[in-house]
């Protein structure tokens, strides 16, 4: 619930320059990342490789040996297995360090709070966005071009802060925020050259 | 008793399933005794035998152990457990599955108290009584378990109190005394505990301060209570110094990527804690069919616009702190707090789906679908837990000691040395809990290097007596010429641990 006294009464263009201010800052450390990465010579890679589900089910089943074998391959079977090993290669860019690492601790929480903001506003654009970002990372997964995933996810998933922008502009103190999160997360970046979750070997000029 | 039985026969259902899940070969699974379970074991049968832990002190407030002062609370409350069923795993882990068990009842109490709806509540405590986090630590002799009872009492207990200043006062000190209790119950709960503490201070700041000169009481007991552990300081955070980020590079960095690694999505659905203690390999922290009902669950919290409810979305944001100042991370023992959040979260999405008001046949064929993958899963994580996690996670438990200390337990009269290595770690309490070596006399003989005739050895062991010597050697030291080898030690995945022989 936001006070009366820290609401802005700004309307129009007022609004509409906080907003692009907000916009800019987001950008901005997101450009810087991406600045970064570019002494990058070989990124991390989240491809999907199918051999996984093969070895994970022989190395459980190799475990059931006192079991029936009926009730092993129940448990561990190619689909199952399949799913899991697919799940698990897909929700790898979003592991808490490298998702803080690869997009900043501000454009993360406008992310999220842009999530939040067009699930409670049941936004059509908004889920077709979500949509696409869901795609994007299911590319991530069957690319072997592992810089051009690094970029993709470094873009789509800050994109979604652009739905947070109503929800920072409304107070002094959410504006404040922005201003803090924004200077440590630029002080995250200035310290985390070596980005280890995402480059295995990285240059500096 | 009648109508109570069948008033509430859903809950107690859930409670036996609850008690099932926790109790069934508790002693058996996980496979071994982890060092720390051995010693809370042994200082709490020093306790009942001379009122004095290992060291000789006399009912200590922090116990001293391996010099990590472990905290006090679950090792007196394994005393009775242990004058019952003897100095075994099971009394050991009796504690921990018991008021695991109570906790389910609790959330299931705390909840309806908060959305005063009965269907809510018992979600929550059917998802808390098979959640694979919590059935973990409830089969071990976690502390952290208790702590977390002790604080969802202390929670409900002020929850009491918070509907009814005026007349709730005795719930204010009950549940002072729950915190008090949690604080003294693990090591996590000092950062934990205050933290509530402060954020429940928040939130209900003009009841509390409504109480004026009656909160002095409260206040003087919580101070009475954290006042060992606070004297103790120095002692009380040896464990702490040895895995908090605190003052070390990057604190910042860390910090903030430790908290998100809690909530990442591949430790909570999919692959779980890395250390093999606190979950099983490859199965997350929770069930994938909750992945689903959690978004529905977090949109239905944060959309509860009483004090209770944001309450518990301040807990849950607050929880993973504790976690997230130490390494490595995740960790879920440490972040144990979040646990009954997770429960209820998923019983709101769960309450929100079934009244939702989309298409009927849409929603019984969603209904469907996550009941099928739910009985999956759960199948899928009783085979896990009966079958996978005793033969994988054998060394983490350090599985071995229990068959090796039994065997030389046979045989120690006719040798004049005992010899074991020290190789899988702190073997002296191995040898004085499943000995049950009597505590008054070990407390003449303090050495964890060795006692009585048992001798403890690192790389090498030389021999030092001129009679028979039975030593105890890790599978990977093979002495040259070959000494007469008596015994071989298997652990439950088959892997040999020891050789034991006679030189």
């Amino acid at each position: 619930m936001t006070r009366k006294a820290d609401t802005f009464i700004l309307y129009g263009r007022s609004m509409a320059k906080i907003k692009l201010l907000i916009a800019a800052v987001v950008i901005f450390l997101v450009v810087f990342r991406l600045w970064q990465s570019t002494g990058c010579r070989r990124f991390v890679s989240f491809e999907f490789d199918p051999l996984w589900v093969k070895l994970n089910v022989e190395s459980q089943v190799g475990l059931d040996r006192s079991a029936p074998r009926d009730i092993s391959r129940f448990f561990h079977n190619k689909a199952a297995t399949g799913l899991y090993e697919a799940a698990k290669a897909y929700l790898t860019p979003l592991e808490g360090r490298r998702f803080a690492e690869t997009v900043g601790l501000l454009p993360l929480i406008a992310a999220v709070i842009g999530l939040a903001s067009i699930i409670r506003n049941k936004s059509i654009i908004g889920i077709g966005h979500i949509g696409l970002i869901l795609i994007v990372l299911a590319i991530v997964l069957f690319s072997s071009k592992t810089s051009f995933n690094f970029y993709l996810l470094a873009l789509a998933i800050p994109s979604l802060s652009i739905w947070s922008l109503d929800y920072f502009a409304k107070t002094k103190l959410r504006l404040l925020a922005v201003f803090v999160l924004a200077i440590l997360t630029f002080y995250f970046f200035l310290f985390g050259w070596q980005m280890s979750t995402i480059c295995y070997e990285i240059f500096f000029n | 008793m009648k109508s109570f039985l069948i008033k509430n026969s859903l809950l107690i259902l859930i409670l036996l399933i609850a008690l099932f899940l926790r109790f069934y070969k508790l002693g058996q699974n996980p496979p071994g005794l982890y060092w720390d379970e051995a010693a809370i074991g042994y200082n709490a049968y020093s306790i009942l035998k001379t009122a004095k832990d290992e060291y000789g002190n006399f009912l200590p407030v922090s116990f001293r152990s391996f010099d990590d002062y472990k905290a006090p609370f679950y090792i007196y409350l394994t005393v009775p457990s242990i004058a019952v069923f003897g100095l075994n795993e099971f009394a050991v882990r009796f504690p921990s599955a018991f008021f695991g068990v109570l906790t389910v009842l609790l959330t299931y109490l705390a909840t309806r108290e908060i959305f005063k709806n009965n269907k809510i509540a018992l979600f929550s405590s059917l998802f808390l009584a098979i959640s694979p986090w919590h059935l973990q630590f409830s089969r071990a002799a976690f502390e952290a378990n208790l702590m977390l009872f002790l604080n969802l009492l202390g929670f409900l207990l002020f929850l009491h109190f918070g509907k009814l200043p005026s007349k709730g006062y005795k719930y204010l000190i009950a549940s002072v005394i729950s915190f008090g209790l949690a604080f003294n119950a693990y090591h996590a709960a000092r950062i934990w505990v205050p933290l509530f503490l402060l954020m429940i201070t928040i939130f209900y700041f003009k009841k509390l301060i409504g109480l004026r000169l009656k909160l002095i009481v409260p206040a003087a007991i919580l101070i009475l209570l954290i006042f060992p552990a606070v004297s103790n300081f120095q002692r009380a955070t040896t464990r702490a110094k040895s895995v908090a980020i605190f003052g070390k590079p990057n604190f910042m960095q860390n910090f903030i990527s430790g908290y998100l690694a809690h909530f990442s999505p591949n430790f909570l659905f999919i692959a779980g804690d890395q250390i093999g203690r606190h979950s099983i390999p490859g199965f997350g922290q929770l069930y994938v069919f909750q992945l689903p009902l959690v978004i529905l669950g977090v949109i239905s919290l944060a959309a509860k616009r009483t004090v209770d409810g944001r309450l518990l979305l301040a807990w849950f944001i607050l929880s993973a702190i504790p976690a997230a100042v130490s390494t490595p991370v995740p960790h879920a023992l440490r972040s144990i707090t979040i646990v009954p959040l997770w429960s209820i979260i998923t019983a709101l999405g769960t309450v929100h789906l079934l009244e939702s008001k989309i298409k009927n046949t849409i929603r019984y064929l969603l209904i469907a679908a996550i009941l099928l993958i739910a009985f999956y899963n759960f199948a899928t994580y009783l085979h896990l837990l009966w079958k996978h996690y005793p033969k994988l996670t054998a060394p983490d438990w350090q599985d071995g000691y229990r068959e090796m200390t039994e065997y030389v337990n046979t045989i120690k009269d006719r040798y004049e040395k005992i010899a074991i290595t020290d190789y899988y770690g702190h073997p002296y309490i191995y040898v004085l809990f499943y000995l049950q070596y009597d505590p008054a006399l070990y407390q003449k003989q303090v050495n964890q290097n060795g006692f009585d005739r048992y001798e403890f050895f690192g790389e090498s062991w030389e021999k030092k007596v001129t009679g028979p010597v039975l030593v105890v050697r890790p599978k990977w030291q093979i002495p040259e010429p070959a000494p007469k080898y008596l015994k071989f030690i298997y652990a439950t995945n088959g892997d040999l641990v020891y050789r034991i022989s006679e030189e």
